[in-house]
């Protein structure tokens, strides 16, 4: 679009908007949280808080973002943000009416939160935020990248402000922390977070899906209780994030940080895949130092490991344990079979582990015969078939 | 035998030539060829070449110079005539200048959309340019979508997905809409009543954006033959509309035969089954070795014609593979397959619903036969498009039912000969629709004060959505006030925000088979109802009303429901009045229409007998709505012939008439419109006979009746007058078991004193 068309539409919006007065709710408002209303033309309250905190210069999340953030990454670089919207679902029609950021300096966190008291009163706003946008490198969000920053894109671009999001990375916490904790918690979201990690509640906290209405409501009667409400959650919301990331950097230096057995396995599975020996052996010594029974999922990551690092004996001894348990009978079998008929080419052993899963498997279909493995038992009978071949070639 | 032997085979046989009412020739016409326009872009012209094509044809030509000086155009042109070509030219010619710009292709159905996008492709193929044509629907998945966004050049879509899935996101679209040049709208005939109405909403929405992102695209239309294509046209864009009617493409000779079948029943007006007089010809058909297609009105003719013409393949000792079936519900692996046996040859007999009407490429085949005329003289030539290879003879065999447009049209083919008489029409303004779309508009974008979106009544629409605290007015703009998604709650389809789900429970995911205004839902949807949708029949086991859900399985039903329903009509406003000839007084205005079903018939097919009763325990409902009416003279009805119950039964035969020759000039089903009869109407106080729109704030059939009711009635006298039989049958004045014995007379004496000849 060329300029002097975007500047038209500046310019129209600009004179057309009467002087508006600050309403009395806004007054109130600023008051209660010693803001400031900023912009004559579109008032909004501006508030600055510090949240104490101490925090390193910078932090590494390479194994945690599964190698996407491989550079350290310097905290005064990040801008955390966390938007407060009339809906859910997305869409250009949904408004964000509280947007908060935050960011590392002078030695705390600080948090400014922006409070639109109206529709249309962005455009100043985002004026604020592209010019202070430069001095970052990092975004930082729980569930920014589905939600809030297609959101605040959108609406950067109905108020005709460009700005240059794409050359900063994006770190979602969420996508981060379901990685570790979606075996531990039931929902993954920043309040269980908070309780189960940073030990703090949220007695009069106003849940989300209530926040669209509230506004709407503040906007006809212009009562401020339920915004106060809206806007201390915004606040929590953010300096959790905070929190929440230095224990990232934590458990990313030393997952023994975590005193959570489920979160640990996930970590080990991640190092697993990321190929991050190092890290796997700490989590193997977690357990092992507290003299916890290793669970058989994490001896399962484990002969994996050996089985990558050709480490043959390590891998059927862990095998040969995980024959004993439930959930990993068959995956043993078929290692064990795998291993004897193309490591060993010691076709009556393997034959001899196929047929041992054969036989079980055939029982648990006897006992439930509504539900038989059909791809499981194919390939063992398959397996089996080309044993018995391999053995009788040999025979000849 | 070949085509042409056959063709005088049937012209000497006998007992065919009795039932054929008329043969008309269509004499084959040589192609209007014209050079490439000069400034047409040379790499275009290379493009063309290499694809066989030296010269255009006069109406492409027409469209990229009329394009290219900037005019909003409908093309109209039968099947096979190039069309795509017509709207490729510009498109292609500006982004071969300019790869910046972006066009959007919108097709009716998904279905439709395919070939054009095939074409495009294989016209970038030989360009060699990286110019990129995506479809962009449900099915696409989420990984390609941001590509598409940025990078497709021509976005191919359907108005549903512009309407929930582009529009209310178009921040992500940018690309899209700064660059905007053209929009191109497919088969615009198919956009008429609710669905068009809704179109053209999305439509202003639709250049709201493209205005906010500095563009303004050009529309180019196309559209089967009507009546009124520019109309329609400025209808749905809201823009003057350069109109390009005349064809260049070339034809072949067109046997064109109306066959009657013959009347088994004088009392009852039965005729023999539609079905089993396909299945007589087709078998004097198939031994030539024709391509033949066979166009049944409902999924299940499909299949019983599949099996008797599979049948008759055999006896006749040819493979029965090569007759296969086509209809919606078929996988889309199956349909290709049998698309390209078509093609290919290897498929000789091809049984379709509609759905192979237009769009899919089939390749021409050499005999089209309708099994039922298929409701509007624009389906039957697209379906008669479907036979005739460029050059050579082509056969089209129109095999009427007893139905009363059926009957008119069989006895008129001369509807076939001069120009179409059917007009589509929409309602932009329908309030209910507008309303919608105004929601889904300021959700998308504020609104200022001084914006238009419908004339003259946008302002005083927006401040009653402030009141509804569903808009927020603030610094002289309108905001969107509310935490839901407004497109996601409008489907195209139908008007009430509420509607009735229809779900087969027979499927196994109890598939949604289609949704029903409230209005309509008692009479229609009622448990025990016969429920036909898409011409298939099926059984509604339950309506749950507070559920607004009706479960419905499939059946083969040889009877078919009626409801009983009280209507109860109030006049509420008077907008136009006329008086005609003979003291006849025709108003059109606004009604408030209270409808209760209390009861249903189960009736026969074919023999029309009352097989059973119901009763039915459903709340009333009403609209508000547009209607038109004739009150009759008192002094018409001096002839002591006319006792009250004759008057009575007169008004009945000819609103009977009337209600199912209405689609002959206004594109509509039956079901669109009510037509009521009162001897006394409590309102005039005279005979009348009252013709409402069945939706809420009406739908443009009445209104567009008021304006050309003398040309319906007159047809209505006309073929009450031609019809065979003696005191009215179900293909003129109605069942004579339904009404009296002096249906038919009675409508005519009343019709011959209005004087309706046309001057
Ligand atoms: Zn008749």
């Amino acid at each position: 679009m060329d300029i002097s068309k975007k500047l038209k539409f500046y310019q129209s919006t600009k004179t057309k908007a009467p002087e508006s007065a600050i309403p009395a709710s806004l007054k109130v408002l600023q008051s209660h949280f010693n803001g400031e209303v900023v912009s004559e033309q579109a008032p909004y309250l501006k508030i600055v808080r510090a949240y104490p905190l101490d925090y390193p210069p910078s932090v590494q999340l390479n194994l945690l973002t599964k190698g996407i953030l491989s550079t350290s990454i310097p905290l005064d670089k990040c801008l955390f943000f966390d938007l407060e919207t009339t809906g859910l679902s997305g869409g250009t029609g949904t408004f964000p009416f509280l947007i908060g950021i935050g960011y590392f300096a002078e030695s705390s966190f600080k948090v400014e939160q922006f409070f639109l008291p109206d529709f249309g009163r962005e455009y100043y706003l985002f004026r604020y935020l592209d010019e202070i946008l430069p001095q970052f490198d990092y975004l930082v969000s729980y569930n920014g990248k589905s939600f809030d920053l297609p959101l605040l894109k959108s609406r950067f671009i109905l108020n005709r402000v460009q700005s240059d999001w794409e050359r900063m990375m994006h770190i979602d916490l969420l996508h981060i922390s379901r990685r570790i904790w979606k075996d531990s918690f039931e929902n993954i979201t920043l309040g269980s977070i908070e309780e189960n990690l940073l030990n703090r509640q949220r007695p009069d906290d106003i849940p989300g899906a209530l926040i669209p209405q509230a506004y709407f409501t503040y906007l006809r009667t212009g009562v401020v209780h339920d915004v106060i409400r809206i806007i201390e959650h915004n606040y929590l919301d953010i300096i959790s994030m905070a929190d929440l990331i230095l224990i990232l950097a934590k458990i990313e230096e030393n997952p023994a940080e975590l005193n959570d057995p489920s979160a640990l396995i996930r970590l080990a599975r991640l190092a697993y895949e990321q190929d991050s020996a190092l890290y796997f052996d700490k989590v193997w010594d977690y357990f092992e130092g507290h003299h916890q029974a290793i669970p058989s999922q994490l001896l399962c990551w484990r002969s994996l490991k050996a089985k990558r690092e050709n480490d043959w004996d390590r891998a059927c001894t862990l095998w040969e344990e995980l024959l004993n348990t439930q959930e990993y009978f068959y995956f043993a079998i078929e290692e064990l079979a795998k291993y004897y008929e193309h490591k060993q080419n010691d076709f009556l052993t393997a034959q001899k582990y196929t047929q041992r899963g054969l036989k079980a498997l055939k029982l648990v279909e006897e006992l439930n015969p509504y539900h038989p493995d059909l791809s499981l038992m194919n390939a063992l009978e398959k397996r089996m078939l080309r044993l018995s071949k391999k053995t009788k070639n040999i025979n000849c | 035998m070949n085509l042409d032997q056959l063709i005088d085979y049937l012209g000497n046989d006998s007992e065919f030539q009795k039932n054929i009412t008329k043969w008309l020739v269509f004499d084959s016409k040589a192609a209007s060829y014209v050079d490439f326009p000069e400034n047409l872009n040379p790499k275009l012209i290379e493009a063309l070449r290499q694809k066989g094509i030296s010269k255009l044809f006069t109406h492409q030509r027409e469209t990229f110079i009329e394009v290219q000086k900037g005019k909003h155009v409908v093309v109209v042109t039968p099947t096979a005539s190039g069309k795509t070509l017509s709207y490729n030219l510009p498109v292609f010619q500006e982004l071969l200048t300019n790869r910046e710009s972006r066009a959007i292709y919108l097709f009716p159905t998904k279905a439709l959309s395919q070939d054009q996008v095939k074409e495009a492709q294989d016209l970038v193929s030989h360009l060699k340019e990286d110019i990129k044509t995506f479809t962009f629907d449900g099915d696409t998945p989420y990984d390609v979508r941001r590509t598409i966004r940025s990078a497709g050049h021509i976005v191919v879509t359907n108005p549903d997905m512009l309407h929930q899935g582009i529009l209310p996101h178009h921040t992500l679209w940018i690309k899209l809409f700064e660059n905007l040049k053209y929009v191109v709208l497919d088969e615009i005939h198919s956009y008429r009543g609710v669905f068009g109405s809704h179109l053209a909403n999305v439509i202003r929405r639709l250049k709201r954006i493209a205005a906010f992102y500095g563009s303004h695209p050009q529309f180019i239309c196309s559209s089967a033959t009507i009546e009124n294509p520019s109309e329609l046209a400025n209808n749905l864009i809201d823009e003057e509309i350069t109109l390009i009617d005349q064809n260049g493409a070339p034809r072949g000779t067109k046997h064109f035969l109306f066959y009657n079948p013959p009347v088994v029943n004088y009392e009852l007006g039965l005729r023999r089954g539609v079905v089993s007089e396909v299945r007589q010809i087709a078998r004097k058909i198939m031994p030539t070795g024709a391509q033949m297609i066979v166009f049944a009105r409902s999924r299940l003719r499909v299949e019983i014609l599949t099996t008797y013409l599979r049948d008759v393949a055999r006896q006749l000792h040819i493979s029965p593979d090569k007759v296969r079936g086509y209809r919606g519900g078929y996988l889309p692996k199956e349909r290709r397959a049998i698309e390209k046996g078509l093609k290919n040859g290897s498929i000789q007999v091809v049984v379709s619903t509609n759905a192979l009407e237009l769009g899919i490429d089939i390749g021409q085949l050499d005999v089209s036969i309708m099994a039922g005329y298929p409701g509007s003289v624009a389906s039957a030539w697209q379906q008669s498009g479907r036979a005739g290879r460029r050059q050579s003879t082509s056969l089209t065999i129109l095999v009427s039912s007893s139905a009363p447009l059926d009957q008119y049209i069989i006895q008129h083919p001369d509807y076939f000969f001069n120009k179409n008489p059917e007009t589509a029409q929409i309602d932009r303004d329908n309030l209910p629709i507008l309303m919608s779309h105004l929601k889904c508009a300021a959700f998308e974008l504020p609104f200022t004060e001084e914006e238009v979106f419908a004339p003259d009544i946008t302002p005083q629409l927006l401040e009653f959505l402030v009141d509804e605290h569903i808009l927020r007015k603030t610094d002289g703009k309108y905001f969107w006030m509310r935490d839901i998604y407004p497109a996601d709650e409008v489907g195209l389809r139908s008007t009430a925000a509420e509607n009735v789900v229809i779900i087969d429970s027979g499927h196994p995911e109890h598939r949604v088979i289609g949704e029903i205004d409230l209005f309509a839902a008692p009479e229609m949807v009622h448990t025990d109802a016969i429920y036909i949708h898409n011409t298939v029949q099926y059984h509604v086991d339950e309506l749950d009303w507070d559920e607004k859900k009706a479960y419905v399985h499939e059946v083969d039903s040889d009877y078919y429901t009626d409801a009983i329903t009280k209507t109860d009509l109030k006049v509420l406003d008077i907008l136009q009045e006329t008086e005609e000839a003979y003291g006849l007084r025709k108003t059109f205005g606004e009604v408030a229409v209270a409808r209760v079903t209390t009861a249903y018939k189960k009736i026969k097919f074919h023999t029309h007998e009352n097989v059973g009763m119901g009763r039915v325990y459903l709340p009333e409902q009403e609209i508000q709505t547009s209607a038109l009416w004739w009150e009759f003279p008192d002094d018409l009805f001096v002839d002591p012939f006319f006792k009250e119950s004759v008057i009575g039964e007169g008004l009945k035969g000819i609103a009977y008439a009337l209600h199912h020759l209405i689609p002959l000039y206004i594109m509509c089903d039956i079901s669109d419109i009510s037509v009521i009869p009162m001897v006394n109407d409590p309102f005039t106080h005279k005979p009348t006979i009252y013709v409402y729109d069945k939706y809420q704030g009406g739908m443009g059939l009445s209104k567009k009746l008021f304006a050309i009711d003398r040309a319906v009635l007159s047809a209505v006298q006309t073929h009450i007058t031609t019809c065979a039989c003696k005191e009215g049958c179900p293909s003129c004045t109605g069942p004579v078991i339904d009404g009296g014995l002096f249906g038919k007379s009675s409508a005519l004496k009343i019709l011959n004193m209005l004087k309706l000849e046309m001057d």
